[in-house]
């Protein structure tokens, strides 16, 4: 259980070797912008299979759709490997997503962007909307996004929403504007969080899907910002956009079950995933310092020698260990049915956190060699900040935290 | 096509290796085991054969080595091979390279071939024997080192050349023939998350000397015709002595003299 059983080992080393061999001479033109993360996820779907798999996946969902839209409660049973991503086994996506996170957060944040608009789509929309707009996201042939902040609804982004969707008979109305929205500047198909209108007044948010090229949806271009520079981020403008009713992602009425409901669910996914990503950073930050420490000599020893730099090379390990623990902790409990908001919040609190402290201490073992370009750790760290904000800051986390404790 | 790749599982290129203590071995602890990456240029053009040849054709891999071995096979299977024999006996350990060679053309024969695809060597002791002496032992034509293949439409001969000082040698052979591969010949493919998921079900055969009806003291470590005496590390590099505060001239005739005197090399 605290270890990667054999298929999960295979994938471990198939990715390594791609990132090394495709990712790692790639990312210093990723960073100053010289070329796009999509073409590289492209082939890395394809590479690895990963693009076979998920549309698979999707469309044996959309199958069970077609043949179940008369008894819709057929689903059910076959719905239990679902949302547990590649394969029915989380620790896949944990292992793909630690892997490109050790070269490129980056990276690996422009694809659980995508793919959290495909599976968004995937797990609420209509058979139309999967065949026609998450299936080509999947196989890597479109870019997805998926849109929830505003300028004036980030933490609070479910109570401060300003944009509407408007319920017609046969279409709905978008406007609004959204922000910080990975792969806004470049995306095919989006995701936006809006509230409903009906005719007797204000419903619950969902999801819509809109695909770029529709009248009245503009984006901005990149945002310039601290990292995650291989990850454009933008934002998305929407003026009476016109989209077909089956672009919709749920029903128009409020459901009982909590506020935010589907989208706070991919909320708990994102946080879920974020965490492996962590790992990666603090797992290859670990490795390159203990290389590090062992080989640079000052005052004519190793400065591993010296319990400074040995004792933060310690605490490092310990950080470590309790993300991997988290990670597969999460792994279970998505197998388990048991992943919950609290866990999902104190996995992704605790694992950011380390990964930034780790980060920034890595670079200090490296002296001026850590702060340069030239070697990952900088890029690692300023990356590692974006995991303390997005997918819900870490005092929004604490917030989730104390609030399963204290009721 | 029945199409065979031998493979040898080694160190990682990028472990550091160290020899024990006593001499008698290196220190296995620790230490990342891959599949030869010349090994990988076998497996891809097994595989690519395979595509092209279509119909019943099968990929087969055939290993010698001790358990951890099957983690190798298995990313062979992932890539897309279709079974695998192990040999796995711990009289194989210390065997020489012609003792490899009898097994691993032992279990090919058993199984059946048409065409045999090999690395050029591997790189952990370079020795380059293996492919040759299972080709000689199973009475077929070799080449090796290639760095383009093609076979013909009815798959009775094939075409290869090898990188050769200022050329090109081009070479056809008929079949079945063993042919050692070359870094370049392609470009090999990653073992992908579906082939993972299936290789756990694909068969692997594992056999021991006695079950190949071979004879482990003549094939076996008892049997080898070499025996490695001692295992040396390379000497650690000496500090280097930089000539400072001299005038040029003066300088070059003190590195001349050092040269000469101390280091010996002119
Ligand atoms: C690189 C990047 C990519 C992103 N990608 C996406 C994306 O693809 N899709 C998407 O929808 N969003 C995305 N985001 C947005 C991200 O989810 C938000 O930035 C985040 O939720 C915080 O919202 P905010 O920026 O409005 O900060 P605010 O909510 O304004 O927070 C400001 C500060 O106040 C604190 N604060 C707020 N409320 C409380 C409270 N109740 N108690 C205590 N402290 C509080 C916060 O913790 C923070 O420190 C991305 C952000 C970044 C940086």
């Amino acid at each position: 259980m605290f270890e990667l059983d054999e298929t999960q080992r295979s994938l471990e080393q198939a990715v390594r070797a791609w990132c090394e061999k495709n990712l790692a001479p790639t990312v210093p033109a990723l960073e100053k912008g010289e070329t796009l993360p999509f073409d590289l996820l492209k082939t890395l779907g394809r590479d690895l299979g990963i693009a076979q798999m998920l549309v698979a996946e999707a469309e044996r969902r959309l199958a069970r759709l077609r043949s179940g839209e008369a008894n819709a409660g057929a689903a059910g049973e076959a719905d239990t490997r679902e949302g547990r991503g590649l394969g029915g086994d989380p620790m896949l996506s944990s292992v793909l997503l630690k892997e490109i996170s050790r070269v490129s957060p980056g990276v690996a944040l422009t694809l659980i962007s995508t793919l959290g608009c495909a599976m968004a789509i995937v797990a609420q929309g209509s058979a139309g909307a999967i065949e026609r707009y998450a299936i080509p996201v999947l196989s890597f042939d479109k870019v997805g996004a998926w849109a929830l902040t505003e300028p004036g609804a980030g933490s609070d982004a479910f109570g401060g929403m300003r944009a509407t969707a408007a319920v017609h008979e046969d279409r709905i109305v978008l406007s609004g504007q959204k922000t910080f929205i990975s792969n806004a500047p470049f995306a095919d198909v989006f995701v936006v969080y809006a509230r409903v209108i009906l005719d007797d007044g204000p419903g619950p948010v969902r999801g819509v899907v809109v695909e770029r090229g529709t009248p009245g949806l503009e984006t901005g271009p990149p945002l310039r910002k601290m990292g995650m520079h291989d990850a454009p981020t933008g934002e998305v403008f929407l003026q009476d956009c016109a989209v077909p009713r089956e672009n919709l992602l749920g029903s128009v009425v409020r459901e009982p079950s909590a506020r935010g409901g589907a989208a706070l669910e991919t909320l708990n996914l994102e946080r879920a995933v974020m965490p492996a990503m962590c790992l990666g950073i603090i797992e290859r930050c670990v490795e390159e310092s203990v290389r590090y420490a062992k080989v640079r000599e000052q005052f004519g020893r190793p400065i591993a020698e010296f319990q400074a730099i040995a004792f933060k090379l310690a605490r490092m390990a310990l950080s470590l260990e309790n993300a991997r623990n988290l990670v597969f902790k999460l792994a279970w409990a998505q197998r388990e049915g048991k992943l919950d908001a609290r866990l999902a919040s104190l996995a992704k609190l605790y694992c950011a956190e380390e990964a930034v402290r780790v980060a920034l201490e890595a670079i200090q073992i490296h002296g001026g060699a850590g702060y340069m370009a030239e070697l990952p750790l900088e890029k690692l760290a300023r990356d590692a900040k974006m995991f303390e904000i997005g997918g819900g800051t870490n005092e929004i986390q604490l917030q989730t935290i104390a609030r399963s404790l204290l009721g | 096509m029945k199409i065979i790749v031998i493979l040898k599982q080694v160190p990682d290129s990028e472990t550091k290796i160290k020899v024990k203590g006593d001499g008698s071995g290196i220190e296995t602890d620790g230490i990342k085991y891959v599949i030869s990456p010349y090994d990988e240029y076998a497996v891809e053009e097994a595989l690519k054969l395979k595509e092209k040849a279509g119909g019943d054709s099968t990929v087969t891999v055939v290993s010698a080595g001790p358990d951890r071995t099957v983690e190798s096979i298995r990313t062979a299977l992932a890539m897309g091979a279709d079974a695998a024999v192990h040999v796995n006996d711990p009289a194989l350990e210390g065997a020489d390279s012609l003792g490899v060679a009898r097994a691993l053309a032992k279990a090919i024969q058993d199984n059946g071939f048409d065409i045999i695809f090999a690395g050029k060597q591997g790189i952990d002791q370079d020795n380059s024997q293996v492919p040759s002496a299972v080709a000689e032992l199973l009475d077929i034509p070799q080449v090796n080192i290639i760095a383009k293949f093609e076979i013909t439409e009815d798959k009775s001969k094939a075409t290869v050349s090898r990188r050769i000082e200022g050329g090109e040698e081009t070479i056809e052979t008929s079949l079945p023939a063993l042919f050692g591969c070359e870094k370049g010949l392609n470009e090999p493919r990653y073992a992908s998350l579906p082939g993972i998921m299936k290789a756990k079900k694909k068969p692997v055969k594992t056999v021991d000397l006695a079950g190949l009806g071979l004879d482990a003291g003549e094939v076996g470590a008892a049997g080898s015709h070499v025996k490695i005496l001692k295992w040396i590390p390379l000497p650690e590099r000496q500090a280097g002595k930089i000539l400072q505060g001299m005038e040029t001239a003066e300088a070059s005739k003190e590195l001349v003299r050092l040269l000469r005197e101390e280091a010996k090399v002119i």
